[in-house]
C-alpha cells in the first residue's frame, strides 16, 4: 500500500516510518521473533465485560447489522432492540424511547456518542434532535443498555442508555461516498475521507440527508452535518481522541406555517492511559453549544398571518475522570467523578434575558466481584449534587449466576432518578396567541424517581448458533413531572405508574450466510393519575411488540433483508389518540461488487411495503417509500 | 545480573554434561552449538540431550557451548546440533570447505530462515536437517476451527518476509474450507493493511515477520483487532500475554525433545531424516480476552483435541 498522505509533516513522518520498517523488513525471521517479550496491550482494565456479566440487559447492534438494516437514522436501528418504542412526532422528527414515554419530549433516555452525552440543554433534555446528528456509516456499534442505569451513568439514564461507538480512521476506508435517492423526496449523500498512520489518524465526514416526510403534512426535513475525529496514539500506553462536529436539523418548508432549525456544535477530547496491567484511566472533556429557532405564522382575527419567532441557545461543559482498577482477580472497580455546567438562554422559554445556569457534580463507583467460577456481584452507586435540586444517590445491585457454561441467570434491583431540566425548573413559556405564559414553573419540582426490579437470562447455544436474552421487569415510578394547573401550567411531580412485563431477543445464525433476529416484548402499564386524567398513560407502550429481522447473504454477492414489526394499540407523545395496531414490513436487496480496487454496494430498500400506517398521530401516516443507495469505498 | 546468572547456569550445566559423557565407552561425539547462551537455547539443548540420554544413556559425548567456542582444528565431532539461526549459519560456515562435513541438525530455526540459509547441496545429500520452530499451517487452521467453529474468514497481515508462507497457508486453508484474506504491509504501511484486513476477517492469524509484527506494532494491531472484535491468534506466549486470544507455539524444550528423537534415529540409521515441524506444541489462551469476547476456551482441552486430530 502506497503512502498517500498529502501534507508536509505527516508525510515526512510516514516516510521515516516506512524507511525504518523497510530496514526492519530486510531482516529475516529469527527465533527472537518468537521469544521476545511484548508489552501488555489489552489489560484487564481495558477489556469490556462480556454480555453475560453486565449488570443489566444489553443489546449490541454491530456494524454489519447497521449496514444491512437499510436504516437511514438511528431510530430505525433502535427498532432492533427489544422494549424500544419507535415512531415519529412527525415525518421530520423520528424518536425512540424505552418502554414508552409520558410526553413528546424524549428525555428519559441517555445517549452517548464516544462517551459524550448528547441531549439538548435548551430543549428540555430532548435527545431526538441530537440523535439526528449521527452518520450511520460512521458508527462501529451501538450498545443499548436496557433498563435504568442511573447508578453508572447518572440521572439521564433513567429508562436506558444508548452507547454509540464511532469508527476511528483506522477502521474506515480511505475515501467513501454514498448516495440515496428515492420516493418522497429522499435524498441522502455523504462523503468521508480518512487518513493516518499508526500514531495519528483522522476522519472527516460530511453528510446531508433529507426527505419530504409524511403525506399531507408539512414536515420536510434536512439534516446537514460535519464530523471530525482524530485519534492519537503517542505511546503504547496512551490513546487520545479528539472530536468536533456540527449538526443542523431543519424541518418545515418555506411556505409552511412553521419552520424550525436546531443547530449544534461540539468539541470533545478524551485521553485514556494504561497505568499498568491492572489500572486504566480515562479523562473526558466536552463542550456543546446549540441554537434553536422556531418560526411560526399565526392567524389573528384581523386576517393576514403574522410571524412569531422563538429562539434560544444552550451551552454545556462537561469534565469527567474515570479509573478502572483490578484490585484482585476477583474484584474490579470502576469509579470516578464528573462536573457539568449548563447554561440556557431563551426569552421565549424563560421570560428573562439572563442565562439560566446549573452545575452538576457526580461521584460514582461500581464494584464487580466474582465469587468463584459461578457468581458475580455488581454493586454500584452514583451520588449527584445538582446546584438547584440538591443531592441524590442512585444505588444498584445485581447478582449473576452461571448455571452452566454459556447460561447465565441474573437478578437485579436499582433506584433511578431523573433530574429536572432547566425548563422544568425555571421555565416561563411565552406564546404569541395567549396573553401570558403557557407554562410557568414555580421551581418546586423534585427529580422523578423509579425503582426497577429485574430478572434476566442469557443463553448461548453455540452448536445451534443461537443466543437468547430474556428480561423480566417491574418498573415502579412515582413523581412523574407534569404540566399541571391550567394556564399557566406549573411543572409538578404527580402520578405514579408501574410497568410490568418481559422482553426477549433471539439472535440466530444457523449458518454464516443467515442471521435472524427475533424480538418480542410484552408490557402492561398501570398508571394512577390524580386530578387531570391521563387516559393515554396506560397506552404509552404497546401491550405487545414483535419483530423479525432476517438477513441473508445470497450467492454472487447479493444480499437480502426482511424486517417485520407489529405492535399493539398505543398513544404517542402524551396525547390521548389511540393508534391502530399495524404491521410494517421493510425489504432490502443489495449487491456488493468491485470496480477495480473500489468496493461498491448498491441497494434497493422499500420501507413499509404493505402501505402507509399510522405513526405518531391518527391523522399521520408513514408512507410506503422506496429508495436506492449506492456506496463506494475507495 | 540475570544474564550472568543464566550464563553461569549454562556453563555449569555444560561442564557437568561433558564430564559425565566422557566416562562412557566408545561414545559418539556430539557438538551442540548455541546461537546465544540465553535460557531458550540452553533449554532446547538440555531437552535434546535429555531425550537421547533417556534412551541411550552414556552413548554420547556432549559438548554444549556458544557456537564461537568450537574449533575444528582441535577435534572433530560425529554429529553437530545447531540451536538457533546464528549457530546454524556459523556451523555450516565452519565446515564449508570440508568434502565430508559432519551431519548437521539445526533446531529452533524458523522454516523460512532455515530454507534461506541451508546449503542446498548438503540438504540434498542428507547431511543437513532441521526441527523448525514455527508451526505447520494445517495445525494453525485446525486450531482456529476448534477454538472458533463459526469462523470462516481468516485474515493475514503479510510483509516481505512472511509472504513466502502464503502458498502453504492458502493450500491448508482451502482444504479446510477457510477463506483467507491477505493484506500486504508494503513499506511499513501497516495502517491501511489493517484497515483492509479487519473489514472482513473474523480472526487474525499472526505470522512472524519483523516488518509486520514487532514490539512497536503489536499494540496497534491488538487494539485495532479488539476494537473490531476480531480475535488474534499469535505465535508466541508473549502475544497471549499482550492480548491475543490464543497462541500456538512449541516451547524450546518441545523443539529440543523432537531434535533428540531425530538425532536418535539418525544415530541408528546413520543418516538424518528430512526437516520437520515440531511434533509437540502448546496452546495458550488469554482467559481475560476470551472472557471479554464472550468465549469460554480451555487451553488444555484445545491442545488435547488438536493433538488427537493429528494423531488419532
Amino acid at each position: 500500500m502506497k503512502i498517500t498522505g498529502r501534507s508536509g509533516i505527516p508525510d515526512a513522518v510516514a516516510i521515516l516510518f516506512a524507511l525504518l520498517a523497510t530496514a526492519v523488513g530486510a531482516q529475516e525471521v529469527s527465533e527472537k521473533d518468537y521469544f521476545d517479550d511484548l508489552p501488555v496491550v489489552l489489560s484487564v482494565s481495558r477489556l469490556a465485560q462480556p454480555l453475560s456479566e453486565t449488570p443489566g440487559s444489553v443489546t449490541v447492534i454491530d456494524r454489519e447489522t447497521i449496514r444491512r438494516s437499510g436504516a437511514r437514522d438511528i431510530s430505525d436501528l433502535l427498532r432492533l432492540v427489544p422494549g424500544f418504542v419507535v415512531g415519529h412526532i412527525n415525518g421530520a422528527n423520528p424518536t425512540a424511547n424505552y418502554h414508552g414515554d409520558f410526553d413528546a419530549l424524549n428525555r428519559r433516555l441517555q445517549v452517548f456518542v464516544d462517551g459524550r452525552s448528547i441531549y439538548s440543554t435548551l430543549l428540555a433534555g430532548n435527545i431526538s434532535h441530537p440523535m439526528m446528528g449521527l452518520v450511520l456509516d460512521d458508527i462501529e456499534r451501538i450498545e443499548v443498555l436496557r433498563g435504568s442505569n442511573s447508578a453508572a451513568y447518572g440521572a439521564n439514564a433513567f429508562s436506558g442508555v444508548v452507547n454509540v461507538v464511532t469508527r476511528t480512521a483506522a477502521d474506515v476506508p480511505r475515501f467513501s461516498t454514498s448516495l440515496a435517492l428515492g420516493e418522497k423526496g429522499i435524498a441522502d449523500r455523504s462523503v468521508r475521507a480518512a487518513w493516518g498512520n499508526e500514531r495519528l489518524a483522522l476522519r472527516l465526514t460530511a453528510a446531508r440527508s433529507g426527505d419530504n416526510g409524511f403525506d399531507n403534512v408539512i414536515d420536510d426535513k434536512r439534516v446537514d452535518q460535519l464530523h471530525l475525529r482524530v485519534d492519537l496514539h503517542p505511546s503504547s500506553a496512551d490513546d487520545i481522541m479528539l472530536a468536533a462536529g456540527s449538526v443542523r436539523h431543519q424541518w418545515g418548508a418555506t411556505d409552511s406555517l412553521r419552520s424550525e432549525i436546531w443547530r449544534n456544535a461540539f468539541v470533545q477530547g478524551q485521553w485514556r492511559r494504561r497505568i499498568d496491567a491492572d489500572n486504566d484511566l480515562r479523562i473526558n472533556a466536552s463542550f456543546d453549544e446549540e441554537k434553536a429557532v422556531d418560526q411560526i405564522y399565526y392567524f389573528t382575527l384581523a386576517g393576514a398571518p403574522r410571524p412569531y419567532k422563538a429562539d434560544g441557545t444552550g451551552r454545556r461543559l462537561s469534565l469527567e475522570a474515570e479509573h478502572t482498577a483490578r484490585l484482585s482477580p476477583a474484584l474490579r472497580l470502576v469509579w470516578g467523578g464528573q462536573w457539568r455546567h449548563e447554561e440556557v438562554r431563551s426569552f421565549n422559554l424563560f421570560a428573562v434575558r439572563e442565562p439560566q445556569t446549573a452545575d452538576l457534580r457526580r461521584l460514582f463507583g461500581n464494584l464487580e466481584w466474582r465469587l468463584g467460577e459461578r457468581w458475580i456481584i455488581n454493586a454500584g452507586a452514583m451520588w449527584e449534587d445538582h446546584s438547584i435540586v440538591g443531592p441524590h444517590t442512585a444505588p444498584r445491585i445485581s447478582l449473576a449466576y452461571h448455571v452452566l457454561p454459556g447460561h447465565t441467570l441474573r437478578i437485579g434491583s436499582t433506584q433511578a432518578y431523573r433530574m429536572p431540566t432547566m425548563f422544568e425548573l425555571r421555565g416561563n413559556w411565552q406564546t404569541p396567541t395567549l396573553a401570558g405564559s403557557l407554562v410557568k414553573a414555580s421551581g418546586g419540582i423534585k427529580p422523578e424517581r423509579m425503582v426497577v426490579n429485574e430478572i434476566g437470562y442469557i443463553g448461548e447455544f453455540r452448536s445451534l448458533g443461537l443466543t437468547a436474552d430474556l428480561r423480566g421487569f417491574e418498573e415502579s415510578g412515582s413523581s412523574v413531572a407534569r404540566y399541571f394547573g391550567g394556564y399557566p401550567n406549573d411543572v409538578v411531580n404527580k402520578d405514579r405508574y408501574r410497568k410490568r412485563g418481559w422482553e426477549t431477543q433471539l439472535r440466530w445464525k444457523p449458518r454464516p450466510q443467515t442471521q435472524i433476529l427475533l424480538n418480542h416484548t410484552v408490557i402492561r402499564v398501570r398508571a394512577w393519575s390524580t386530578g387531570d386524567t391521563h387516559i393515554s398513560d396506560e397506552l404509552i407502550a404497546p401491550s405487545h411488540t414483535s419483530s423479525l429481522d432476517w438477513f441473508e447473504t445470497l450467492p454472487t454477492g447479493f444480499e437480502f433483508g426482511l424486517s417485520y414489526i407489529t405492535f399493539g394499540a398505543m398513544t404517542w407523545g402524551g396525547k390521548n389518540d389511540v393508534l391502530d395496531t399495524q404491521p410494517r414490513v421493510d425489504l432490502r436487496l443489495a449487491r456488493r461488487f468491485k470496480i477495480g480496487s473500489t468496493r461498491a454496494e448498491a441497494a434497493l430498500v422499500t420501507q413499509s411495503v404493505t402501505g402507509a400506517y399510522q405513526d405518531g398521530d391518527p391523522r399521520r401516516y408513514f408512507p410506503r417509500r422506496a429508495f436506492a443507495t449506492l456506496r463506494l469505498d475507495f | 545480573m540475570w544474564f550472568r546468572f543464566i550464563t553461569f547456569l549454562a556453563t555449569s550445566c555444560l561442564c557437568h554434561m561433558t564430564y559425565e559423557s566422557a566416562r562412557a565407552a566408545g561414545p559418539v561425539s556430539v557438538w551442540v552449538a548455541l546461537s546465544e547462551t540465553d535460557t531458550v537455547y540452553v533449554e532446547a539443548a538440555q531437552a535434546l540431550r535429555a531425550e537421547l540420554e533417556r534412551t541411550q544413556p552414556g552413548n554420547q559425548e556432549w559438548r554444549i557451548a556458544h557456537w564461537s567456542r568450537f574449533d575444528k582444528s582441535t577435534s572433530r565431532p560425529h554429529w553437530i546440533v545447531a540451536v538457533g539461526t546464528a549457530a546454524q549459519r556459523n556451523m555450516q560456515e565452519l565446515f564449508a570447505r570440508d568434502t565430508k562435513p559432519p551431519p548437521l541438525l539445526s533446531i529452533l530455526v524458523p522454516r523460512l530462515t532455515f530454507e534461506r540459509i541451508a546449503d542446498p547441496e548438503r540438504l540434498r545429500e542428507g547431511s543437513l536437517s532441521a526441527v523448525f520452530l514455527d508451526q505447520p499451517a494445517s495445525r494453525q487452521f485446525n486450531l482456529i476451527r476448534l477454538a472458533l467453529p463459526l469462523v470462516s474468514t481468516v485474515g493475514l497481515l503479510v510483509g516481505e518476509t512472511s509472504k513466502e508462507h502464503l502458498p502453504a497457508i492458502e493450500k491448508a486453508a482451502k482444504s479446510r474450507d477457510f477463506d483467507v484474506l491477505v493484506a500486504t504491509v508494503d513499506q511499513g504501511e501497516l495502517f491501511s493493511a489493517l484497515q483492509s484486513v479487519l473489514s472482513d476477517a473474523e480472526v487474525l492469524l499472526a505470522l512472524p515477520d519483523p516488518g509486520v509484527f514487532n514490539s512497536q506494532t503489536a499494540a496497534n494491531i491488538l487494539t485495532a483487532a479488539y476494537r473490531r472484535h476480531v480475535p488474534l491468534v499469535g505465535f508466541s506466549p508473549a502475544y497471549v500475554k499482550a492480548g491475543a486470544l490464543l497462541a500456538l507455539y512449541s516451547t524450546p524444550a518441545q523443539v529440543g525433545t523432537r531434535g533428540g528423537e531425530l538425532l536418535r534415529r539418525a544415530l541408528t540409521n546413520k543418516s538424518l531424516p528430512p526437516p520437520q515441524w515440531p511434533g509437540e506444541f502448546t496452546v495458550s489462551v488469554n482467559p481475560d480476552v476470551a472472557h471479554s469476547l464472550g468465549l469460554s476456551l480451555d487451553e488444555k482441552m484445545l491442545g488435547e483435541q488438536l493433538r488427537r486430530r493429528e494423531r488419532p
